[in-house]
């Protein structure tokens, strides 16, 4: 267990060991990922906010390499980043599970990502368990949130005013209690609580079997067309999803000549995405990048990893300019083709 | 294969030979010696070229992997990079990543005939196999080549055709869709000139790219002249940026045209949703 007015003094001692990031309201400003300076207090309240952690692995920008384009003096430089420990603090279930989703692509056995590798290879993750839902959360819709927060290092449960309980699942946990020796043995009231937050959050929402949901998702799905009536494409979806990482490469010539590779996240909701060089584009219009979009996270996902795409976060409800609802989405699927 | 998949090695441009009005191939090698011969693929496999400053993009290697020492690929002029690559000449460095993809399964192919049916620019891919054919010829049985073009004036690789017509036991039959004046062989589609030529499925392989029209009735033709699915092979063109499965472009639902292909069987085409 973990005084609440101990919590800085643990990340001290965390933070001789690792670059600690946690999301943090600068000014008042929605929590957003960064590394904790010292004094910086993470938000650890119940609610999932804005912001997804997917920019610490996968920056919305991020160098590949410069080229030197000095005539005889060709040569390229590496721009991926050194391996640095790296704890992420208070990660929501759903935002934990977000680097599994991402691991089962950028990690994939024949071209692992060398810049996403580097960051995850030393990488210890923290989850803060929530209490309670937003209205758009439907986590446990889509998995288990549960068995997401066991398959990090160490989970923070709130136990009342005053205290956390801290429970480590890896050795790597249990060595994060002891940094800075501020936890105290859990009282039986305070596991009693955990339990009962964990049970809840394991079922608040309606489920669906993913797998059902992927053989259930047809080409020929009047929601598509419904959904792209509506859709401005303005790609707020996708610019939230902790799962959506489509990127685009492209070169920039610096200061002094040298060019940078860079790649910068895009999104499979913009017009010109997959338009080829010729001009043909196979998916011209917003019913055909709606079913992309969802298709990959709730068929081709699943179909290729096991895995369902979506973890739930509710994002991309909860700040949709037009109403759309993922949830109804799949419930209207379901119930045309489900089971 | 180097560990950053993203990186590319530099090579030179060794020879520049314009095909058409609109298309040049290009004969690269790698400036690293040691590259130069040990750099393998496989004929069907793609690579993503960089000219440094205008960005990437991906071509088809047309050479045969049975030829060392250089690659070579073929660009039709159609945007940033295509345009900025017709604009360069020999002994100017671009970059070269891969190879990627799959390839035509040759190896299970044996023994048999082989029918290679390309239109325009899509001849790229089929020549990069029909090469690598003909330096193993005894592996094969008769070859026939049906190659199409707009105009004669369309053709790509016009200064390897006496090479391909006279290989033992291969034929080029060759058509446009509109002759001139000195223009004697035929003329007409690739699907109706397939059907005039009327070959029979048994113990064949055929292999067709070109446009996606040209494609859509070659593979209708085909069906009709009673070749089995499992018997007729493609390579499909999709946008792509890394050429690895990660940026997302080149799917047609759960397969990366990039990992995954870029070549299917006829067969594996029609179990894919028709987004192509």
């Amino acid at each position: 267990m973990l005084a609440k007015s101990d919590l800085s003094r643990w990340l001290a001692a965390l933070a001789a060991e690792f670059r600690v990031v946690g999301a943090v309201s600068d000014g008042g400003a929605p929590p957003a990922w960064r590394k904790l300076e010292p004094g910086d207090t993470p938000v650890l309240d119940n609610l999932r906010w804005v912001m997804p952690p997917k920019e610490q692995v996968l920056p919305g920008y991020e160098p590949l390499f410069t080229y030197c384009a000095r005539k005889g003096e060709e040569e390229i430089t590496s721009a991926v980043p050194a391996e640095e420990p790296t704890l992420m603090f208070g990660l929501r279930p759903c935002d934990a599970r977000s680097f599994a989703v991402l691991d089962a692509t950028y990690l994939d056995g024949r071209f692992s990502d060398p810049y996403y590798a580097a960051r995850r290879a030393q990488m210890t993750t923290v989850a803060y368990v929530c209490e309670s839902k937003r209205w758009s959360c439907f986590c446990s819709s889509v998995g288990d949130p549960v068995e997401w927060v066991k398959a990090c290092d160490l989970a923070i449960t709130d136990a009342g005013e005053d205290a956390w309980i801290v429970t480590a699942f890896t050795g790597k946990g249990e060595k994060l209690l002891e940094a800075g020796g501020c936890m105290s043995a859990a009282t039986e009231a305070a596991c009693a609580s955990r339990d009962a937050i964990w049970e809840d959050l394991a079922r608040a929402n309606e489920h669906f079997d993913a797998q059902a949901v992927a053989r259930a998702v047809d080409w020929e799905e009047p929601v598509w067309a419904e959904i792209a009536g509506r859709c401005t494409g303005c790609g707020i979806c996708s610019y939230l999803c902790p799962t959506c990482t489509c990127f685009d490469i492209q070169d920039e010539e610096c200061p002094g000549g040298a060019i940078e590779r860079y790649r910068v996240r895009d999104s499979c909701q913009f017009c010109d995405f997959t338009k080829m060089g010729h001009g043909h584009n196979p998916r011209p219009g917003k019913k055909e990048r709606t079913r992309q979009r969802l298709s990959h996270k709730f068929k081709y996902l699943p179909e290729r990893s096991g895995m369902s795409g979506c973890v739930g976060c509710g994002r991309c409800i909860h700040l949709c300019p037009v109403n759309t609802d993922t949830r109804k989405i799949i419930a209207e699927v379901m119930g045309v083709h489900g089971q | 294969m180097d560990s950053n998949p993203y990186q590319p090695h530099l090579a030179t441009l060794e020879d520049v030979i314009t095909e058409t009005s609109d298309t040049k191939t290009f004969r690269a090698a790698f400036r690293d010696t040691d590259l130069r011969e040990t750099f393998t693929y496989e004929p069907g496999q793609f690579q993503e070229v960089s000219v440094f400053g205008q960005g990437e993009a991906t071509f088809c290697l047309t050479s045969t992997p049975t030829r060392k020492g250089y690659i070579e690929f073929s660009v039709k002029k159609v945007g940033q990079v295509t345009e900025s690559l017709h604009g360069m000449s020999p002994g100017d460095v671009v970059g070269i990543r891969g190879p990627f993809g799959n390839w035509f399964p040759y190896s299970e192919w044996k023994g048999k005939k082989l029918l290679f049916i390309g239109g325009g620019i899509g001849m790229a891919p089929l020549r990069s196999l029909l090469n690598f054919c003909l330096d193993n010829r005894s592996d094969y049985g008769p070859v026939d080549i049906i190659y199409g073009a707009r105009s004669p004036q369309d053709f790509c690789y016009e200064n390897e055709f006496e090479a391909w017509g006279g290989a033992p036991d291969t034929r080029l039959h060759l058509t446009v869709d509109r002759g001139d004046d000195s223009w004697k062989g035929n003329v007409g589609f690739v699907p109706a000139y397939l059907n005039d030529l009327n070959p029979s499925p048994e113990g064949l392989i055929a292999i067709t790219c070109g446009p996606p029209i040209m494609i859509k009735f070659v593979l209708q033709n085909l069906d009709k002249l009673g070749f089995a699915p499992e018997q007729v092979y493609s390579t499909l063109e999709m946008k792509m940026k890394c050429g690895i499965g990660k940026c997302g472009r080149c799917n047609i639902g759960d397969k990366f045209v990039c990992i995954d292909g870029p070549v299917f069987s006829y067969a594996q085409l029609k179990e894919l949703p028709p987004e192509f």
